[in-house]
């Protein structure tokens, strides 16, 4: 349900102020200055924004950087998910400067002014910059995300034993089909992103789940796609894009899964064999 | 009589959300050339045309047809929109059918009388002198 208010345990108070580090460095600093969300995970306390002051030489060039930074050398209660620190992982997913995108490949430089830091929106939030995503997780989870082959490959005859273990090949524009949606790390950037997915996140799947929706579709090996198709043709698991196009604004790794959507939507158009009689 | 024109007018039969995105994007394309056939016609006539004049343009059968089919799609698209703003923003389920119920009973009834007030300049146009 859309809500106008932000309930009182959401509403942010102002935080602390934490002084730049001393430096031995003869380097002039480059002061940059961050605003980072920060809540305890205390029930009944209400977030804070703290103020950090960081010179960009003591640190790498990327947001996640400074956050280690902040981390190691200012104040080590600062909490966030990080692992691969270079794009491929999708852990340090986080609202940066008002757009939701991963820290490691956010340029501080890219920032004018202070750097604000947020959770990803309208996720519960476990501790400071770490959201929950059990129920995106529990929504991939019902797309049934792994390979549907229709056929067993290996004949398994006489001594061969390969019965349903050869490997599937595929032509390469078969394999080019996936192109843009296989790349998909699942940081839910995009799912965050979309004012559909806030106001219906439990009934809505939402565009990280439907991109890889839309990648077994695609797959020339998967022999689901009815399957598929049925289970997706919902006025809420899929109707609720209105193709807004924050999925692609936001997805940091490039992708569109709005185009996805799409396809989604005209594939079930054109395939499930239900009426469409008497409706216009 | 009535409860059989809102089945005409909503089916029940959509339980994939399929039908209702087909037919919110048919009404739309319908409602394109319609809109620019009305724009293009009417707009010359702004200002110069008497009363009864209009009366008698109405009452042209092709320019009769083209407003019954103006009003049934602008009708039917409007509910169709209007359903998914409603399922979008109001989630309690009771609150949801009240709205939808009262929504589309409305637009069936606005849809009735507007194509009543047609038929009657169409088809008695002196009744409306």
């Amino acid at each position: 349900m859309a809500q106008l208010f932000l309930p009182a345990n959401s509403r942010i108070k102002r935080g602390k102020h934490w002084a730049l580090p001393t430096t031995s460095s003869a380097k002039r600093v480059r002061v940059k200055d961050f605003k980072v969300y920060r809540w305890n995970g205390v029930k009944g306390e209400r977030p804070r924004l703290d103020r950090y002051k960081l010179d960009l030489n003591s640190c790498g060039p990327m947001v996640l950087d400074g956050l280690i930074a902040i981390k190691n050398k200012i104040d080590s209660t600062l909490t966030f998910r990080r692992s691969c620190r270079e794009g491929v992982c999708g852990s340090c997913a986080m609202n940066i400067d008002g757009t939701n995108t991963l820290a490691c490949t956010k340029p501080m430089a890219s920032v004018r002014g202070s750097i604000k830091v947020y959770p990803l929106p309208h996720c519960s939030v476990i501790k400071d910059l770490v959201a929950n995503l059990d129920g995106s997780y529990r929504q991939l989870a019902t797309i049934e995300p792994w390979l549907q082959a229709a056929t067993e490959v290996g004949k398994g005859k006489g001594k061969d034993k390969s019965k349903g273990m050869r490997e599937r090949k595929q032509t390469p524009q078969a394999r080019a089909a996936l192109d843009g949606s296989y790349e998909c790390i699942l940081c839910f950037c995009c799912s965050t992103s979309c004012p559909s997915y806030w106001w219906n996140p439990d009934k809505y799947l939402g565009p990280a789940v439907l991109l890889q929706a839309y990648r077994w579709l695609m797959d020339s090996r998967d022999g689901a796609e009815q399957k598929r198709l049925r289970a997706l043709a919902d006025p809420f698991k899929l109707y609720r894009c209105h193709t807004i196009m924050n999925c692609t604004n936001a997805c940091p790794k490039g992708l569109n899964p709005a185009k996805a959507i799409a396809e989604i939507k005209k594939m079930v158009a054109k395939k499930p064999k239900d009426t469409l009689q008497g409706y216009l | 009589m009535l409860r059989f024109l809102f089945h005409v007018f909503f089916p029940r039969n959509d339980k994939s959300g399929r039908a209702h995105w087909v037919a919110q994007r048919v009404s739309a394309c319908a409602l394109l050339p319609l809109y620019g056939w009305l724009l293009l016609s009417a707009l010359p006539m702004a200002g110069k045309l008497h009363y009864n004049e209009l009366l008698a343009w109405m009452g042209e059968p092709f320019n009769a047809v083209m407003i019954v089919l103006l009003i049934y799609f602008s009708m039917r698209h409007m509910a169709l929109g209007m359903e998914v703003i409603i399922d979008d923003y109001i989630a309690h389920p009771t609150l949801n059918r009240i709205a939808l119920l009262v929504m589309r009973w409305s637009t069936l009834l606005l849809a009735l009388s507007v194509l009543t007030a047609s038929a009657k300049i169409i088809f008695f146009p002196s009744f409306s002198l």
